[in-house]
């Protein structure tokens, strides 16, 4: 039995722009976490190799530093690691961080780049893997379908390392890169492939119906809309079996969420809501609000997120996906004690937030701000 | 609110005093200086601002001097619906109570008591108001800061719209919204520098974004090149492997014909020999037949000069013959010419001479004639110079010898005589003129004068004449003086007579014609010359004259002129036909010695040609000679026929290897060669510069893929976009506040515009009362404060007008307030005025009374003074009059 840590989209060097510094440095942190975690993994499960199915580093041009401590990393592994260069750091020929001197001087022994499709036996020859490495961003052919599609069963379990998206289901029919999944199927069916390791989507995926085709998803979760991330899959190869066990590996957790708001129990729910995400430290909230709320409601809402902008590691609020109309009710009225000019600047307010639009947005909050105001001077 | 009543004990120079208020009107407080009237106002205020447990300078200022007591205030009040009792100690056993009666009861102490007290106050009254309406005496007259007192906006609001008055807003959120402004705006309404910062920096990191960004670009387009090169030099790889290969497979074929080539430039070479041989043995047989014609031709030409060579001698000998002649005849004419010529010029220098010798008599004769006038000339001239007398001059001189005449005639008529007879021989002396007499002899005399007259040495005798002698001498005397000036005059000695008078002038006429006709002569001996010119001729021929001498010696006789000038024709005549006779003979000599050139010359030619075709004779019959040595004529006829057998036979081997090479396509096999000889320089060629490209490339890749472009972008990207979200709420909130900002002030001038209206028209109504119907004031719309005030017409700014009346404007300003505030059954606020009204005189204080009156009916308002006089014409006023404390004051009491 041939055993495998597969993964991929390991996305080294990436920066999230709605993260606070401090925040960003921990998220980097926490990528590098997860990869020392499989070498850990993968020397407790006996595993005879870890393939890489690109993606390694976020970008060909990473900082030195970046690749120092990935390299670092890397070498905590105890069995050979087979790294597939993706889309985001394509071989080139020249000028990719695979022949840089930072990557190439330091590079772990046990550490292999699948620059070519020569077959590189594993577990001592009892199996083989073969890559389709990435030659540049913009392939105009199928890398894994031209691997696969001359291969003749080699006698020994044979896994092909690939990067990308697969032609089903995907967006862009027309990209030439797309992966033939029938080409695949094929090799599969003829005894030729025994596994593909893809790599791209960031989701963990089953790929088709045979089994053998996954996508293990990124190790630390990059973006919101990602199902199961945070994950690596445990491969094992027996005779004529495949059995594939996802593992975790990241701890930090990207949710977005659509709140729609009434009235101040609403913002309370929210609230609790909040208060109830666990390890906050780690994770990422994106809010969006639609509904109409009074003034002292949106007074609290924002207090409220004002609040846990601190705890968690991001708070963002979903412009783009928000339409809260805030209007002031008679008890924000008649807290303000709105008499004579300041009820009829008031009034001005409420007409001009009436008629929406940019105009209608800065109303509510002036309305807002005055509500504040005349609370704050009680 | 109303003020019921107020008590002091212990407060200053208080002891215990109460005073009560009516609730609705005037109340005035009378009393003496020091007896507590303004204690009053400020024992109310502290009660109502200060705990019980304060000690600042105010509450110990308030102590009463002479005793150790806390000072204590009591007030008893209603204010909205509450009606409450408040008293207070400080610093002696501090103390706060608190009743309120209504609306329901309630009983506090100590701080809870001030709290609530201040509470309630909050709750009904504007304090800002009611600090402004207390009038207090000694400090400066100006006018009260109700601007920004939200009662009387409200009230004012109310009496503008007529509304009802809402609740009360917090006066203290214009100053906060104006705060919040401040965080985004500067005073003049500028983004504050922080904002300004902020969006540049934003502006910053998008630009170095975007910049590291466009350096990424590059670089994977760079990379994308690379890629595309190493395949394109992987293309050139295999191209030019199967260039190579398909040239290998050509040059065999190319071999072949190279090969081929050679052979038929060999038949070629022994082609090319074998004509030359047959065309050189033609050539040679064609030469001896040229060398055979040519020893005939040659043999026949030298034969034929021989005979033109003969004819032409005779010829030859005649023209030289004719040619001497002609030299004799020419010799001869020419030695004739030249006598003539001789003959000729001896004629005419014969003739020059005599001619010569005329004219140098004419012009010595006319030199001559010249001359003798200009001699005649000067010595006229020197005449004339010494000779002034003229006929008119002269004719002076004749009137004067006259005159002179005439007085002698008439003297002598008139002076004695005397006369003297000699009696004897004897020496008479008549004047100074001795005589000898001889006796007889009688000499006589004119008495001119006086005469003496000795007789010897007998006797002297002096004659004298008479007078009218005398006169008549005078007369002669003066005549003669005259006439010797004249003469002095005329240049002639004072003794000369009127004869030699008449003589000088002849001399000077004659002088003056010689002078005439000398000036005529030389004018017509010159005529157009001048004397030089006359004397030039004269030389010249004198010259020639002397020339001629010595070529021919002097002739004798001396030639003449018609004579010699005869024998030059002649000789002219002699000379022509010798001339002609010379040149004819010259004409006829040069005729003889063209013809015996040309004669001599084609002689010489005929006799040249001759010579050469003998020569030519000689060398052709050599010529014939020498070749028939090396090769007689039959041996070359074989050689001949030999040699066109060879050159046939090479002409159809050099055919047979010809189409050979054909056979072989030497063109398409030398073409298809060197294109692909050339197509493999050119692969060769562009495989180096695409592995020079590729080298750079690679280079530029390595040092460029070493800067950590992607996370310099990522981190410019991150700050960028935590600075531009902060910028965008930063915006957001200076727009809101802005907006707000905007609308309230837009609301706020709006309001206090109207409400103007209402209390300009409270303050006019009031001051009516005391100014009279003219009285009108303009108020500012944002302070609420008097600007000007108008009475008959005369407008006057409120800082202009006299302390008086700045003063009576104040209070009228405060009572309208008052009156505003306390309208349509409102909660007032109270007017307390202390000791106002110092400089208003009796007139203005009765009619102040009458608008207190008016203003009184809706608030409550408390006058404090040491004068009654003053209010005294309040009609309808509460009067609380104060006493000095008589007995001492009461004990501290708990």
């Amino acid at each position: 039995m041939v055993r495998l840590l597969h993964s991929a989209d390991w996305q080294i060097g990436m920066t999230r722009h709605f993260l606070a510094p401090e925040a960003q440095s921990r998220y980097s942190e926490a990528r590098l976490e997860a990869i020392r975690r499989m070498a850990v993994i993968a020397a407790d499960a006996s595993c005879d190799a870890v393939v890489v199915a690109g993606d390694i580093f976020e970008s060909n041009l990473v900082d030195r530093q970046v690749v120092a401590r990935a390299l670092d990393a890397l070498a905590d592994f105890t069995v050979p690691v087979l790294l597939l260069p993706g889309n985001h750091d394509p071989l080139l020929g020249a000028g990719s961080v695979w022949d840089a001197a930072a990557f190439v001087s330091r590079c772990p022994s046990r550490v292999t780049v699948l620059r070519d499709a020569t077959p590189v036996p594993i577990a001592d020859g009892a199996a083989e893997v073969i890559g389709a490495a990435w030659p540049s961003k913009r392939p105009l052919t199928d890398l894994v379908g031209a691997v696969v599609a001359d291969l003749r069963p080699a006698g020994v379990p044979r896994i092909v390392v690939g990067h990308g998206a697969v032609d089903r289901g995907s967006p862009d029919p027309n990209d030439p890169s797309l992966i033939g999944l029938d080409i695949i199927e094929r090799a599969i069916a003829a005894g030729s492939v025994q596994y593909v390791a893809l790599g791209d989507r960031h989701s963990m995926t089953d790929v088709g119906t045979s089994g053998r085709v996954w996508y293990p998803g990124t190790p630390l979760v990059t973006d919101y809309a990602e199902d199961a991330p945070n994950t690596a899959l445990l491969v094992e190869l027996d005779e004529g079996s495949v059995t594939v066990t996802p593992v975790p590996v990241g701890d930090w957790t990207f949710v977005r969420s659509a709140v729609d708001l009434s009235d101040d129990v609403d913002v309370g729910a929210l609230e609790a809501w909040l208060a109830a995400r666990p390890d906050k430290r780690r994770c990422v909230v994106k809010l969006s609000f639609t509904g109409a709320v009074s003034l002292a409601a949106k007074l609290r809402l924002d207090a409220v997120l004002d609040a846990y902008a601190d705890v968690f590691a991001g708070l963002e609020v979903w412009d783009r996906r928000t339409d809260l109309v805030v209007v002031p009710d008679d008890a924000d009225l008649a807290e303000m004690g709105a008499t004579g000019f300041l009820a009829a600047a008031v009034d001005d307010l409420k007409l001009i937030a009436a008629a929406g639009g940019p105009d209608g947005e800065t109303a509510q909050d002036a309305l807002s701000l005055l509500y504040r105001l005349s609370r704050s001077g009680g | 609110m109303k003020i019921l009543r107020i008590r002091l004990r212990d407060f200053k120079g208080v002891a215990d005093r109460e005073v009560t208020f009516a609730p609705d009107g005037v109340t005035i407080v009378e009393g003496p200086n020091e007896v507590g009237k303004t204690s009053l106002g400020e024992g109310l205020r502290l009660l109502l601002e200060h705990l019980d447990s304060s000690s600042r300078a105010e509450i110990r200022d308030a102590k009463p001097v002479h005793r150790d007591a806390g000072p204590w205030v009591e007030a008893e009040m209603t204010t909205g619906d509450y009606h409450l009792i408040i008293e207070k100690r400080w610093l002696r056993s501090p103390m706060t109570h608190l009743r309120v009666l209504a609306p329901r009861a309630e009983e506090l102490t100590g701080r809870e008591a001030h709290e609530r007290l201040r509470a309630i106050l909050d709750e009904t009254l504007d304090q800002q108001l009611f600090s402004a309406l207390h009038y207090l005496q000694g400090v400066d007259i100006s006018q009260a800061a109700v601007g920004d007192s939200l009662s009387l906006a409200t009230a004012l609001d109310a009496a503008a719209s007529g509304q009802s008055p809402a609740a009360q807003a917090d006066a203290g959120l214009i100053d906060r919204v104006r705060q919040e402004r401040a965080r985004y705006f500067t005073p003049g309404g500028k983004a504050t520098a922080d904002r300004s910062q902020r969006g540049a920096a934003v502006d910053g990191l998008r630009r170095d974004a975007d910049a590291v960004s466009q350096r990424i670009r590059e670089l994977d387009d760079l990379a994308e090149r690379f890629r595309s090169l190493t395949a394109e030099r992987s293309r050139l790889d295999e191209e030019r492997a199967t260039a190579e290969r398909l040239l290998g497979a050509e040059t065999i074929a190319w071999q072949a014909v190279q090969e081929a080539r050679r052979t038929v430039a060999e038949v070629t070479v022994r082609h090319d020999s074998a004509i030359a041989a047959a065309t050189e043995a033609e050539r040679r047989v064609l030469a001896r037949g040229d060398l055979r014609r040519a020893e005939t031709e040659a043999a026949d030409r030298a034969a034929a000069s021989t005979g033109r060579v003969d004819a032409l001698r005779p010829g030859a000998d005649a023209a030289e013959a004719a040619l001497a002649g002609a030299a004799t005849a020419r010799e001869t004419a020419r030695t004739a010419r030249i006598a003539a010529t001789a003959a000729l010029r001896t004629a005419r220098d014969d003739h020059e001479y005599a001619r010569r010798l005329v004219s140098r008599d004419l012009w010595g004769e006319r030199l001559a004639r010249v001359r003798t006038g200009q001699h005649t000339l000067a010595t006229t001239a020197e005449v004339i110079a010494g000779n002034r007398l003229d006929a008119e001059l002269l004719a002076t001189l004749e009137a004067a010898a006259s005159a002179v005449t005439a007085a002698r005639a008439r003297l002598s008529a008139a002076s004695a005589g005397i006369s003297v007879t000699a009696l004897r021989d004897a020496t008479i002396i008549v004047g100074d003129d001795p005589r000898h007499l001889d006796a007889g002899e009688v000499i006589e005399a004119r008495v001119d004068g006086t005469l003496i007259v000795g007789i010897g040495d007998l006797a002297r005798v002096t004659v004298t004449g008479g007078a009218p002698e005398r006169s008549l001498r005078d007369a002669l005397n003066a005549a003669e003086h005259d006439f010797e000036s004249l003469l002095v005059d005329s240049g002639l000695p004072d003794r000369a007579t009127i004869a030699e008078c008449r003589i000088a002038a002849q001399a000077r006429r004659d002088a003056l014609a010689q002078q005439a006709e000398a000036r005529r002569l030389i004018e017509e001996s010159l005529r157009d010359l001048t004397v030089e010119r006359l004397e030039q001729e004269v030389a010249d021929d004198e010259e020639y004259l002397r020339a001629y001498v010595v070529r021919h010696g002097l002739p004798e006789p001396a030639p003449e002129v018609d004579a010699a000038k005869a024998r030059m024709d002649r000789a002219e005549i002699v000379a022509g036909a010798a001339g002609t006779a010379d040149d004819d003979a010259s004409r006829a000599y040069d005729a003889a010695s063209a013809h015996r050139e040309e004669v001599q010359r084609a002689l010489t030619e005929t006799q040249t040609a001759h010579q050469v075709a003998v020569a030519l004779h000689r060398s052709a019959t050599d010529a014939l000679e020498l070749a028939r040595a090396e090769c007689d004529d039959d041996a070359l006829d074989r050689v001949t026929v030999g040699a066109r057998e060879a050159e046939l036979a090479a002409t159809a081997a050099l055919a047979d290897a010809t189409a050979a090479l054909a056979d072989l396509d030497p063109d398409s096999v030398e073409a298809r060669r060197t294109n692909l000889e050339g197509h493999a320089v050119r692969l060769t060629a562009e495989a180096n510069v695409l592995q020079q490209e590729l080298v750079a490339i690679r280079t530029e890749l390595v040092i460029r893929g070493d800067e950590g472009l992607h996370d310099r972008r990522e981190d410019l990207e991150a700050r960028w976009a935590r600075l531009a979200s902060e910028h965008e709420r930063v915006e957001r909130a200076a727009a809101t506040v802005e907006l707000l900002w905007s609308r309230l002030e837009a609301h706020r001038d709006a309001a206090q515009r109207s409400y103007v209206a209402p209390y300009r028209a409270e303050i006019e109504r009031l001051g009516r009362i005391v100014y009279g119907p003219s009285f009108a004031v303009e108020i500012h719309h944002t302070t609420l404060t008097i600007a000007s005030r108008t009475l008959d017409d005369r407008t006057v700014p409120f800082g202009q007008l006299s302390s008086g009346a700045r003063e009576q404007l104040c209070v009228l300003s405060l009572l309208a307030c008052a009156g505003i505030v306390a309208g349509d059954g409102r909660d007032g606020v109270p007017v307390i005025i202390d000791d106002a009204l110092g400089w208003s005189d009796h007139d203005r204080l009765e009619r102040l009374g009458a608008a207190f009156a008016a203003a009184g009916r809706d608030a409550q308002v408390i006058v404090l003074t040491c004068d009654p006089a003053r209010y005294r014409a309040v009609g309808s006023a509460t009067v609380r009059r104060l006493r000095p404390e008589l007995s001492p004051p009461p004990g501290v009491d708990a």
